[in-house]
């Protein structure tokens, strides 16, 4: 374990029961994540790249294993304590952008700001203007969602994610409801703010986008595998694939 | 025209549809639409049963009440001694019938009972004027009536089988009537009771320049005939009435003839005023309940808005949309209006047993029904109310199908959405904040009654009083009065289950006389004083329990020949002699009248209220019995045990003194006041359901839009939680934007409620116009019904998964 890691998981499990049917969506991950990385998880679709996004998100707790974040263990959190941690130490990054309708672009950026009890309004303001600034989207502080592109939307959740200073700034598949172009510009800012210290960890099905990352995790059937282990077991899954229908 | 009407048959079919895959939806909105059309209908079933619906006799619209417009009161007509009656029939000359009438018990009496009666004595042409058939024999005519004539008799149809056996030989028959020879002549069929719930009637025979003390008032009635205006005949009676004062000023200085129609004369316009008020109360609850259900369709048209896309996309105009949602509002409203129909129907018929049963019917021929005029009202406001439920939705149903059909994002106009639907909410916590203060504002005016101070001791429940009423064919004398009542009140001493008895001319907080009156040497020797004054006997005090401040009561000291005494209450000391002595100073009763004396002061008590509750209090002037003797009196006995098992026992003694003389009205005292009560109790009761409904309805519809608010709004706040909100803060968001409506809404219908207040205290019910405490009562109970709500969706808020806003569908 390096001394500046900043996630630390070991033998990470995550088991769904629905309709007593069991998945077994992650079975044993260890991953560390030091400051200042930039990582990308890939995977095909269903390997659980999102399940573990969001265990390393604090949106949904592990079955089993060991989570360190920033030298805190977080197993035995409750819901609030995880609910401040994922308001200081993480920023997200969502496929649908969910910023929220009602609410003006700054409002939207400033939001995460209004859970904490120690911020004034002055203070809430420049960070949010910052974080506006940061990913050129200053210009368009009183318009509303609805009335964006969907490239423009997802600077503004960038935005929104950046403005608490969080630790690590987490993004599932960012680009995945944006044109290449929109999707592209949106990398470039992540490629930015990763130069400019950020620590991120992005989860994409698209290799295109993970080239981007400085290092690639890559995940198959809730486990993380080596890129050579992933092509042949996806060559293999893939001829299973062509038997099974040729029998038929 | 024609395809319209094509697409309207399609739409209902379609809504049909919709509404029975959505049935506990359309269940709810029915039920919702039905509290308001209910509450609504109820009252127009009373106002067409009092105001609208023509009165039961022919030619109704040219039949007139005549009678002494009351100044300070101008939609109400007082009676008008008998004189009158036998004046104005000799001058005026617009009627085809001009009758008249005075309500008194009749006393019916044969070998084997005496048995007492509502009855009416009629004079002049009331039957004919009435044009109502006898079961058997006649009515009473015109010519019947004659001073000195054998008094004839007709009895109604339930007397005639409760009484008589249903005996078909009845007619001729001969009895005593108030203790003279009568003959029945005639009996009426059910249910003739003109005019309240009378039994029996008989010939007035009101004898012609009769004294003052020997006149009867009653009321006058005549049917104009038909080329006669009823302002022609207005402007005739004035005239002929001027002149009629001037030459009897001894009995008309006071009085002044008018006229309007009848049904105008029972409503009166008190009557009238709370009927509105009960309407604009009825349609609030109506508002509340559509806005209601504007709302819940609101919601309910959100989840459908990619069918309204699609219909859209395929050609639907703009009109077709608003039609299918309007013809689904049609079809709830009719259904409600069904429930609400019969909900009125239940309620008008509940409303008449109730007046019957309080004794305070308006008049035997209202009939609180549903009938086609109530059903033809019924069917417009059914029309408005799928207009005011279904026009808003309507339209955003339209307005969502043209965006929606460009736009799947569902971002934008969800905002615009819920505006409209907040506007709804706060409406609908302002018109509960004016139902809540018309709820609390009678509650308040029934605890005032209650709490009203009578100025007597004995508690209410304590004391079994009876009416009783003699004869002057039989008591001629003015002794002879006063000695039947001293005769009975002995013998009901005696008994030993009684405590004390009296008998008084006043019932405490029920009825007593009233007079004017002068003191001697006071300043303006023409100022006289209004005053309730009752003829007591010597037990009065002790029955009641009224303590005597100073002086003493009467006893056998005021004796008939001995000086004239009174007792007054400290109102009286307090009028004219503050802080001085009292005693032995004279007053004077009726100054106006030459042969009255004047009465020295001997005792003071406190306070009193003889008359009832509703009357402004009084200065009270209390006189003996042997001096002053009346034939009515209230007989009051305090008993050991419970008052009412006294009652037969009470009613023997009363016969064993004089068989013609039975006793009536035989309550407790706390009977009597709940009787007159009971006007109060039933506005309370109806505005205190209309006020609970209103809180639901409101608190429902809140918690609607907020439950609807937080499904809707699940992934927002998912990434509200996702981005670190905490439980707490969640469940704010939630609380607070409702907070911010129900506080609108209660500043708005508490400001609405300061002239609404204003408004229902002017008409007579007994409230002050500003109460805080009802105001405060108010705001904490929408505040509280707000917060149950709340707690219910904003607890769902908080167990939002953040795991939502990683969901991508
Ligand atoms: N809430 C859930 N309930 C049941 N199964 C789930 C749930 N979330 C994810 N899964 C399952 O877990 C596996 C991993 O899902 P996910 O992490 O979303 O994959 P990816 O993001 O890599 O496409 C899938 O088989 C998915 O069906
Ligand atoms: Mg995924």
């Amino acid at each position: 374990m390096s001394s500046n890691a900043l996630i630390t998981m070991r033998d990470i499990k995550k088991v769904f029961y629905t309709d007593e049917v069991e998945t077994h969506a992650l079975s044993g991950i260890h991953v560390d994540i030091s400051q200042g990385e930039y990582v990308a998880i890939s995977g095909p679709s269903g390997c659980g790249k999102s399940t573990l996004l969001s265990i390393l998100g604090l949106l949904d707790s592990p079955t089993g294993g060991e989570y360190v974040l920033n030298g805190t263990p977080v197993q035995s959190l409750d819901a609030n304590q995880r609910a401040r941690i994922r308001n200081r130490e993480i920023g997200f990054i969502f496929q649908a952008f969910n910023l929220i309708g009602d609410l003006s672009v700054f409002e939207n950026v400033e939001l995460p700001l209004t859970y904490r009890d120690n911020m004034n309004k002055g203070e809430r303001r420049d960070r949010a203007m910052e974080a506006l600034e940061r990913v050129g989207m200053a210009h368009r502080v009183k318009h509303f969602p609805g009335q964006l592109s969907g490239g423009q939307q997802q600077r503004v959740a960038v935005a929104r994610a950046l403005v608490g200073k969080p630790s690590i700034l987490l993004a599932d598949e960012p680009t995945g409801n944006l044109d290449s172009k929109n999707g592209e510009a949106v990398m470039t800012l992540l490629d930015e703010l990763h130069k400019s210290g950020s620590t991120i960890c992005m989860v994409t099905h698209d290799m295109r986008y993970a080239e981007f990352a400085a290092r690639k995790i890559f995940m198959f059937d809730g486990r993380v595998v080596d890129e050579e282990t992933l092509h042949r077991l996806r060559t293999e899954e893939d001829q299973r694939l062509r038997q099974s229908l040729a029998i038929a | 025209m024609k395809s319209l009407l094509m697409g309207f048959q399609h739409e209902i079919k379609h809504s049909l549809r919709q509404l029975r895959r959505r049935f506990g939806y359309a269940l709810l909105t029915i039920a919702v639409l039905a509290c308001g059309l209910g509450a609504t209908m109820y009252v127009l079933v009373a106002i067409n049963a009092l105001i609208l619906r023509p009165l039961p006799f022919p030619a109704a619209e040219r039949i007139v009440s005549i009678g002494d417009r009351s100044p300070e009161n101008p939609g109400r007509l007082n009676g008008l001694p008998s004189q009158d009656f036998l004046d104005l029939r000799k001058e005026l000359k617009s009627y085809e019938h001009l009758g008249a009438y005075y309500e008194a018990t009749i006393n019916l009496a044969d070998d084997t009972e005496a048995q007492r009666y509502e009855g009416i004595f009629v004079a002049g042409a009331l039957f004919e004027m009435l044009g109502e058939q006898a079961l058997l024999g006649r009515p009473l005519n015109e010519a019947d009536d004659r001073p000195g004539a054998v008094p004839l008799v007709v009895i109604s149809e339930s007397v005639w089988r409760d009484r008589f056996g249903a005996d078909p030989d009845i007619i001729g028959r001969s009895l005593r009537m108030n203790a003279q020879p009568a003959t029945i002549i005639g009996v009426m069929p059910s249910p003739f009771a003109f005019p309240r719930q009378s039994q029996v009637w008989t010939t007035a025979r009101f004898v012609d320049g009769a004294h003052e003390d020997s006149q009867f008032w009653g009321q006058i009635v005549g049917r104009l005939k038909p080329e006669v205006s009823t302002d022609a005949a207005a402007a005739e009676l004035v005239s002929v009435y001027e002149r009629l004062k001037a030459q009897r000023m001894d009995l008309r200085r006071n009085l002044d003839g008018g006229l309007m129609p009848m049904a105008k004369a029972f409503i009166n316009s008190n009557t009238r005023a709370i009927l509105f008020i009960m309407l604009i109360t009825a349609f609030s609850v109506l508002l509340l309940a559509c806005a209601n259900v504007a709302n819940l369709q609101l919601g309910s048209l959100a989840a459908r808005s990619r069918e309204f896309a699609v219909r859209a996309a395929i050609g639907a105009g703009r009109g077709r949309i608003i039609v299918g949602v309007l013809s689904e509002s049609l079809i709830l409203a009719a259904v409600a209006t069904l429930v609400a129909l019969l909900i009125a129907d239940a309620a008008g018929g509940w409303t008449g047993d109730y007046f019957a049963r309080a004794e305070d019917s308006p008049g035997y021929w209202f009939t609180f029904q549903v009938d086609a005029r109530v059903t033809l009202m019924a069917a417009a406001v059914a029309l408005l109310t799928t207009m005011l439920s279904g026009l808003i939705p309507a339209l955003r149903a339209s307005g969502m199908a043209l965006t929606r059909a460009l736009n799947d994002s569902g971002q934008s106009g969800e905002g615009r959405f819920s505006r409209v639907g907040k506007g709804l909410i706060v409406g609908q916590i302002a018109l509960s904040c004016l139902l809540l203060i018309g709820a609390g504002m009678t509650w308040r005016g029934l605890q005032a009654r209650a709490s009203f101070d009578l100025g007597i001791d004995a508690a209410p429940s304590s004391l079994l009083t009876a009416r009783a009423a003699i004869f002057n064919e039989q008591f001629p004398e003015a002794a002879d009065k006063e000695r039947f009542f001293a005769a009975v009140t002995e013998k009901l001493r005696a008994d030993s289950n009684v405590v004390a008895a009296t008998a008084a001319e006043a019932l405490p907080g029920w009825t007593a006389g009233g007079d004017d009156v002068i003191v001697e040497g006071q300043a303006d020797p023409e100022a006289t004083l209004e005053v309730f004054k009752s003829s007591v006997d010597d037990h009065f005090a002790e029955t009641y329990g009224i303590p005597v401040l100073s002086g003493r009561f009467f006893d056998s000291r005021d004796q008939q020949a001995s000086q004239a005494v009174a007792v007054v209450d400290q109102r009286f000391v307090d009028h004219y002699w503050q802080g001085q002595d009292p005693l032995n100073r004279r007053i004077k009763l009726d100054p106006e009248d030459p042969t009255s004396q004047w009465v020295t002061i001997v005792g003071v008590v406190r306070p009193l209220q003889l008359e009832d509750v509703d009357d402004d209090p009084q200065p009270t002037v209390l006189l003996p019995m042997r001096q002053s003797p009346v034939r009515f009196a209230s007989i009051a006995v305090r008993t050991l045990g419970p008052p009412m098992a006294f009652a037969p026992r009470m009613a023997e003694i009363v016969r064993e003194v004089n068989a013609d003389t039975p006793i009536y009205w035989v309550r407790t005292l706390e009977q009597v006041l709940r009787l007159d009560g009971a006007g109060d109790r039933f506005l309370a009761l109806v505005f205190g359901i209309f006020g609970l409904v209103g809180l639901l309805l409101s608190s429902a519809g809140l918690y609607g839009v907020l439950a609807q608010s937080v499904t809707r709004r699940t992934r927002e706040i998912g990434v509200r939680r996702a981005i670190g909100a905490e439980t707490g803060q969640v469940a704010r968001h939630v609380a607070a934007g409702a907070a911010r409506l129900v506080l609108i809404g209660m500043v708005v219908g508490l400001g609405l409620g300061v002239p609404w207040a204003k408004m229902l205290s002017s008409n007579a019910l007994r409230m002050t116009s500003f109460d805080p405490l009802v105001f405060a009562l108010v705001a904490i109970s929408i505040l509280a019904s707000a917060f149950i709500a709340v707690l219910i969706p904003a607890r769902r808020a908080i167990r939002i998964d953040p795991m939502q806003a990683l969901r991508y569908e």
